[in-house]
Formats: C-alpha cells, sequence, structure tokens
C-alpha cells in the first residue's frame, strides 16, 4: 500500500504540471487548449533527439522550453490571436475547435516525422532508487516532483512580483481596465500563451522517460483537464493539490481494485466530485 | 490639450456619434452632459479608443492618437476612469494601486504617487491589504479615481462617476474631483448628474441622440432654458 501511494504521488506530481499550462490558459485567456498534450509530446521528442545526439535531458531542459516558448508564440500568432474580440463562450468553443485541429495536424506531423513507434529516453540512471522507511523512491519521480515544486514557486514568483507577472493578473481579471493602466493587452496574452506552452517542457522531459509516441499527448491532456476542472477552472493555485489528490485516487484505486481499473476510479470520482462540488474542489482562490 | 474633430462612431450599421467636437485645455474642468443613451460614455471610450471611431480625428498634445491601442495612449498622457469602476476584484487596494503605476514613467513616481493618493482618499491606506472587490461602491470608485492617478498623467478622464452612489458619496467624489483639478490635472468628465456636473464644471458641451446640441461656460448652461427644463427640472 505504501508503495503504491508513493506512486500515485508522483504521477500526481506530474498530472499537476501538466494542468498547469492548461490552468493558466484557461484562467488568463479563456481559452481551452487541447493542444497541450500534443506540445508536451513534441517536448518528449525534443528531449529525446537531444539526448541521442549526447545531452543530457535534465541539462536540456531550458533548451526544450525555449522551443516551445517560440512555438508557443508562433501558434498563437496564426490562429488563436483571432479569438481575442469574442466574449467568453465564444473564446471557449472556438479554441476548442482550433485547439482540436492543432492536435490532430500536431500528431500527423509527428508520426509522419518520427513514425508511430514507441519511444522513452533510457539514461544511465533512469532505473535507480532510493530506499528510505522500507519505500523505494525512484530518483527520476523525485527529481520530477521537485521540478514541480520549483516550476510552481518560480510561476507564483512571476506572477506576483513582477510587473509583468502582475499585468497579466491584472489582464485576466479586467483586461479592458488593463488597459487603461498602459497595459499591452495583445502582447499579455501573447507571452502568457507561450508561457504556458513553455511549461510543457517539464512533464515532456518526464513523460519521456516513461514511454511516448506521437498520438499519446491527449492521454495525458484528460489527466490534466480532469485536474483543472478538480481544482476549479481558471484557478492556477489549486492545480497542484488537485493533481496530488487524483493521483492518490489512482494509487488506492491500483491498491483494492487492481490495476486495470486506474483510469476508471480516477474518472469516477472526477465525476463524483463535479456533482457534488461543480466549481471544484478550491474554488475562489482564482489568479 | 485634448481636441476631438469631427467624429463619427458606429455600431455595425447603427451610428451612435454624429460629428461631435469637443477640446479639452490645459487646467480645465469640461464636462459632458446629456441624458441616458445620448452617447456621452461612447465618446470617451471612443478618445481611449475603447470603441472604434468610424471617422474624424482626435489628438492630444497635437499628437494624433485616434489610431492608437489604448495602451499607448495612456503612455501618452490620457488616464481615463472607466464607467462601473472596474477595479481588479481579486487584487488587494494597494495591488490594485501598485498596476495603476504600470507605466515605466510612473514606476519611478510610485511610492510618491502612493502618498499622494493616500492624501486624497485617506480610507484607501486604512484598506491598503483589503480584497477590492469586497469594498463598499463608494470605496471602489474611490480606488478607480486613485489607480488612475497612479500613472501620473496630466489628463483624466471621468466616466459616469456618480452612478450607483449614495448623495453624500456623490458629493465628496466631486469635491474630490475639484482637488484633483487644482492640482493641475485637466479634466474631462462625462456625467448625468447634471446640478452636481454644472457647479464644478469651468464649461460644458450638452448631447442629444449622439450630437452636441450646445456648449459654453457652466454659468451660461445654468441659464439657459432648455437645459434648465430638460436636466434641472426647473
Amino acid at each position: 500500500m505504501g508503495q503504491t501511494l508513493v506512486y500515485g504521488l508522483f504521477n500526481g506530481a506530474l498530472y499537476g504540471i501538466i494542468a498547469l499550462g492548461i490552468a493558466l490558459v484557461f484562467g488568463i485567456m479563456r481559452y481551452l487548449n487541447l493542444a497541450q498534450g500534443s506540445f508536451i509530446i513534441l517536448g518528449s521528442y525534443a528531449s529525446f533527439f537531444l539526448f541521442k545526439a549526447g545531452l543530457d535531458p535534465f541539462v536540456s531542459i531550458p533548451l526544450v522550453a525555449a522551443g516551445l516558448f517560440l512555438a508557443g508564440i508562433a501558434v498563437f500568432k496564426v490562429s488563436f490571436s483571432r479569438l481575442l474580440v469574442y466574449p467568453d463562450p465564444g473564446k471557449i468553443k472556438n479554441s476548442l475547435l482550433i485547439s482540436f485541429g492543432l492536435m490532430l495536424l500536431i500528431d500527423s506531423l509527428a508520426t509522419m516525422a518520427w513514425t508511430g513507434d514507441e519511444r522513452s529516453i533510457t539514461p544511465a540512471y533512469s532505473g535507480l532508487t532510493i530506499g528510505f522507511a522500507g519505500l523505494r523512491f525512484p530518483l527520476i519521480s523525485l527529481a520530477s516532483a521537485a521540478c514541480a515544486v520549483v516550476l510552481i514557486f518560480s510561476l507564483h514568483f512571476f506572477l506576483s512580483r513582477t510587473y509583468f507577472g502582475k499585468s497579466i493578473v491584472a489582464v485576466s481579471q479586467d483586461f479592458e481596465a488593463a488597459s487603461l493602466m498602459g497595459i499591452n493587452v495583445n502582447r499579455t496574452f501573447l507571452v502568457s500563451f507561450g508561457i504556458s506552452v513553455m511549461l510543457a517542457s517539464i512533464p515532456a522531459v518526464f513523460i519521456g522517460f516513461k514511454s511516448f509516441s506521437p498520438t499519446v499527448g491527449i492521454q495525458w491532456f484528460n489527466k490534466g483537464i480532469v485536474v483543472v476542472m478538480l481544482s476549479g477552472l481558471g484557478n492556477i493555485y489549486g492545480v497542484f493539490p488537485a493533481g496530488l489528490f487524483l493521483g492518490i485516487i489512482e494509487a488506492i484505486s491500483v491498491y483494492v481494485f487492481g490495476a486495470p481499473y486506474r483510469e476508471v476510479t480516477g474518472l469516477v470520482v472526477f465525476v463524483i466530485i463535479m456533482v457534488l462540488f461543480p466549481k471544484g474542489l478550491f474554488k475562489g482562490q482564482e489568479l | 490639450m485634448l481636441k476631438v474633430e469631427h467624429l463619427d462612431v458606429r455600431y455595425g450599421d447603427l451610428q451612435v456619434l454624429w460629428n461631435v467636437s469637443i477640446e479639452v485645455n490645459e487646467g480645465e474642468i469640461v464636462a459632458l452632459i446629456g441624458s441616458n443613451g445620448a452617447g456621452k460614455s461612447t465618446l470617451i471610450r471612443a478618445i481611449t479608443r475603447l470603441v472604434e471611431p468610424a471617422g474624424g480625428r482626435i489628438s492630444f498634445r497635437g499628437i494624433p492618437i485616434h489610431d492608437k491601442p489604448p495602451h499607448t495612449i495612456v503612455s501618452l498622457g490620457i488616464s481615463m476612469v472607466p464607467e462601473g469602476r472596474r477595479i481588479f476584484p481579486k487584487m488587494t487596494v494597494l495591488q490594485n494601486l501598485e498596476i495603476g503605476a504600470y507605466l515605466k514613467k510612473a514606476r519611478k513616481k510610485k511610492d510618491e504617487s502612493l502618498s499622494m493618493v493616500f492624501d486624497i482618499f485617506p480610507v484607501l491606506e486604512e484598506r491598503s491589504n483589503q480584497q477590492a472587490g469586497l469594498m463598499s461602491g463608494g470605496e471602489q470608485q474611490m480606488l478607480a479615481v486613485g489607480r488612475a492617478l497612479m500613472a501620473g498623467n496630466r489628463m483624466l478622464l471621468l466616466d459616469e462617476m456618480s452612478l450607483g452612489l449614495s448623495p453624500l458619496v456623490v458629493k465628496n467624489i466631486f469635491r474630490v474631483i475639484r482637488q484633483i483639478n487644482q492640482a493641475g490635472i485637466s479634466i474631462f468628465l462625462v456625467e448625468q448628474n447634471v446640478p452636481m456636473t454644472l457647479r464644478i464644471a469651468d464649461r460644458a458641451y450638452v448631447m442629444e441622440s449622439g450630437r452636441i446640441i450646445s456648449h459654453g461656460r457652466s454659468s451660461e448652461l445654468m441659464g439657459s432654458d432648455h437645459v434648465r427644463s430638460a436636466y434641472l427640472g426647473i
């Protein structure tokens, strides 16, 4: 049981950082980005090929992050930026359409370029574990959780302490009033979309260590969106605890019902929580 | 200082402003009065380009601004308090004021501006750590004005300040407008509360159905039969 819970918590941390990118975009501009999972997998490929070229996956994170940031900016410029004129419901619906198309596009291009084979990044330290209190902690999972925590604290610092971060928060609360403060709203949207795609670089590496193929992005997106809903739409600070919660639920399910029912139990609990708390578990502390 | 010439604004096929020309000189308080739906807010929103003009020109200190985005207009020196206050509800009072000093030139003078705002509105200092959305309407309106002052601009646009506030709070707000003006800030305000407005404004324009139908010194307008019967109820 203890060992299952440990794995559950590590999975949950991963879900949490996947959800962060989705929640950030939704919180700021009311876009649902279905292609976030595909961006993660793109990052996994980048990390994989850089590893083949001799670069350690942890060392290459900044490179992958920069690449994803630019990809996010480019995609926003040609597609999502056109939705900014719509009221919220129009933004949600149209962004779903655009990002669904984008997901199919990225996944197909990835299949054409790199075939549908499953791959994984396998550095020398990939199987190592640390023993503590009779439990085994995989080294890579520990690093993953540490990265997640660092990421969340740096995002919080960025949003609450820097002028640009504060302007993002202002835009998310009232973009028209923000423009009257001298904030360039369109640029804020552009850069924050870039940042949210850039956040895919952390889960990208850790999914890279597991295994990935061009079409698994949507499965990870599904985990992410469940966590975002559990946390309460638009609430970026509830995302990490909600991710851990889903991880624990799945772990308990593995222990009680067996591994095949992991996904099902997670979704059933999700539905029950949505019925009981339609606004999520951590409402009222939005961006 | 601020000059609007032959401005037309359309919402789709519906034209709401027709050939509107107004001017605000340095140091003045100029008012735009008129009934609900006359197009007053549309004019003030067109100046900061929250709505796009269909024709005409707007210039500020000789620089054309009708083709510039809102944030550029603000950085050129025009601040605006929008209708409905539009404070950032989930930020604290202090965070709202800090974001008001977002412009690079305002950041340097942030502390100075902050103490000036706290001087004008002592209540904002007492409430500085309160969540802004939880304050009363009057306090939120003060915050909205304070936030606009933080930019350190010399021209202030005020849209329907008195809407939904108690008479006592309105009186206080109008006193503050005069105080801000005496500090050298030019003011263009849009108001439905005509008696109070004419008392503090140097000049006023009267708008009906999207057209300026008359303008003059406030004292003259207060004497005009049309203004007296239509807006003052005398």
